[in-house]
C-alpha cells in the first residue's frame, strides 16, 4: 500500500512539474523593453491589453539571436520599414519610443532614429531578431554613427 | 492596472478557487469521520484544483512573460494531476470500465495531436493533406475505444481504417509516384 502511495505521489510530482519546469528552462532570454516592443508591435492591436502569457507564447515560440548591421537596407513596405539582416532574411523593423545618446545623454525619439537608419550610409545598427510564427522582427537596441551611440531607454509600462 | 479583460479573468478565477477550496475542505471533512480513502483522494483532487486556480491567478498577476507562461502551463499541470489522482482512487471495478479504455486510446490521442503537429511543420500541400487526414484517422480511433463496448465504437473503428486506406490510396500512387519519379 505504501509503494502505491508513493508511486501516485511520484506520477503527481511529475504530472505537475515536468511540463511547466520545461518551459520555464526553455524560454529564449528577453528583456523587458524587447517584449514590450514586440507586445505592441505583434500582438497588439486587441480591444485589450493581452495578458503576459499571451505575450510570453508569443516569445516562448520564436528564435532569438542578436546581429550587427553596418550600412543597414532597409524598405519602405507602406508605412513600415524592413531591415535585410543576417544574409537573405527580412524584419520588420521596431524602435523603442526613445534612446539614448551614452556619451551626452541626450534623448532622441524613436521616429527619428528610424529617419537615420532609413537614409542608410556609414552607421552600425545592432538589433534583436525575432522570428516568430508571425513573422521577422529586428529590435533596435543600438545605432552607432559619427561616434555618437545611441541605446534603448529604459521604458515604463 | 487591470484591464478588462484580465478583471474578468481573473474574478472568474478567484470564484473557482474559493470554490475548490471549499469543497476540498468538506470531503476532509468528512473523510475525517468516515475514513474513507476514495474521501481523501477527492479532497487532494479539489485540493490541486484549487491551486490550479492560484496558479492561473498568478500567470495574470505577474508581470514576467516568462514567469506568466509558466504559470500558465503550471494550472493545466496541476488541473491534469487532479484528474489523475480522481483516477486513481476509484475502485478495481470501476478502473477496469474507466482507466482500461483511457489507457487503450492515449496512443490514438497522442498519434492524432503529433500528425497534427507534422502536417503544421512538414511541406508540401498533398503531405500536409495526408498528415491531416490520419490525424483525423487517430481521432476517429481514440473515439472507437472510448466507445468499444457499443456498436458505435466497432462501426467507429471501421470507419477509421477505410479513412485511412481512401487517404493513402491517392498518397501512395500520386506523390510517392512522382517523388519516386523526380529520384
Amino acid at each position: 500500500m505504501k509503494l502505491r502511495i508513493a508511486l501516485i505521489l511520484i506520477a503527481v510530482v511529475l504530472i505537475i512539474a515536468a511540463v511547466p519546469l520545461y518551459v520555464y528552462s526553455s524560454y529564449p532570454y528577453s528583456s523587458s523593453e524587447e517584449e514590450a516592443i514586440l507586445e505592441e508591435n505583434v500582438i497588439e492591436p486587441m480591444p485589450f491589453r493581452p495578458p503576459r502569457f499571451l505575450v510570453g507564447s508569443v516569445i516562448y515560440g520564436s528564435t532569438r539571436e542578436v546581429v550587427s548591421i553596418r550600412g543597414p537596407m532597409v524598405e519602405h513596405y507602406d508605412d513600415h520599414l524592413l531591415i535585410k539582416f543576417g544574409g537573405n532574411k527580412r524584419g520588420l523593423l521596431l524602435l523603442a519610443p526613445s534612446y539614448v545618446e551614452t556619451s551626452t545623454n541626450k534623448v532622441v525619439l524613436g521616429e527619428h532614429l528610424a529617419e537615420l537608419i532609413s537614409r542608410g550610409g556609414d552607421l552600425t545598427v545592432k538589433v534583436v531578431a525575432f522570428t516568430t510564427r508571425r513573422g521577422s522582427y529586428a529590435i533596435v537596441v543600438e545605432v552607432v554613427k559619427d561616434g555618437e551611440r545611441y541605446i534603448m531607454a529604459p521604458q515604463r509600462r | 492596472m487591470l484591464s478588462p479583460y484580465e478583471l474578468v479573468v481573473l474574478l472568474s478565477c478567484l470564484v473557482s478557487l474559493i470554490l475548490f477550496g471549499y469543497i476540498a475542505y468538506e470531503f476532509l471533512r468528512v473523510y475525517r469521520r468516515l475514513r474513507a480513502r476514495s474521501l481523501l483522494y477527492l479532497s487532494a483532487s479539489f485540493f490541486l484544483l484549487a491551486l490550479s486556480q492560484a496558479s492561473s491567478v498568478l500567470s495574470i498577476l505577474v508581470e514576467s512573460a516568462r514567469l506568466s507562461l509558466t504559470f500558465y502551463t503550471l494550472t493545466s499541470s496541476l488541473a491534469a494531476a487532479s484528474f489523475f489522482l480522481i483516477v486513481v482512487s476509484v475502485s478495481e471495478e470501476e478502473k477496469a470500465v474507466v482507466v482500461a479504455p483511457i489507457a487503450m486510446s492515449a496512443p490514438d490521442l497522442l498519434a492524432c495531436a503529433l500528425a497534427a503537429a507534422a502536417s503544421v511543420t512538414c511541406e508540401g500541400r498533398q503531405l500536409r493533406a495526408y498528415l491531416v487526414a490520419l490525424s483525423m484517422v487517430h481521432m476517429l480511433r481514440f473515439l472507437s475505444a472510448l466507445l468499444l463496448h457499443s456498436d458505435a465504437g466497432a462501426l467507429l473503428l471501421a470507419l477509421a481504417e477505410v479513412a485511412r486506406a481512401l487517404a493513402t490510396l491517392p498518397f501512395a500512387i500520386f506523390h510517392v509516384g512522382r517523388v519516386v519519379g523526380r529520384e
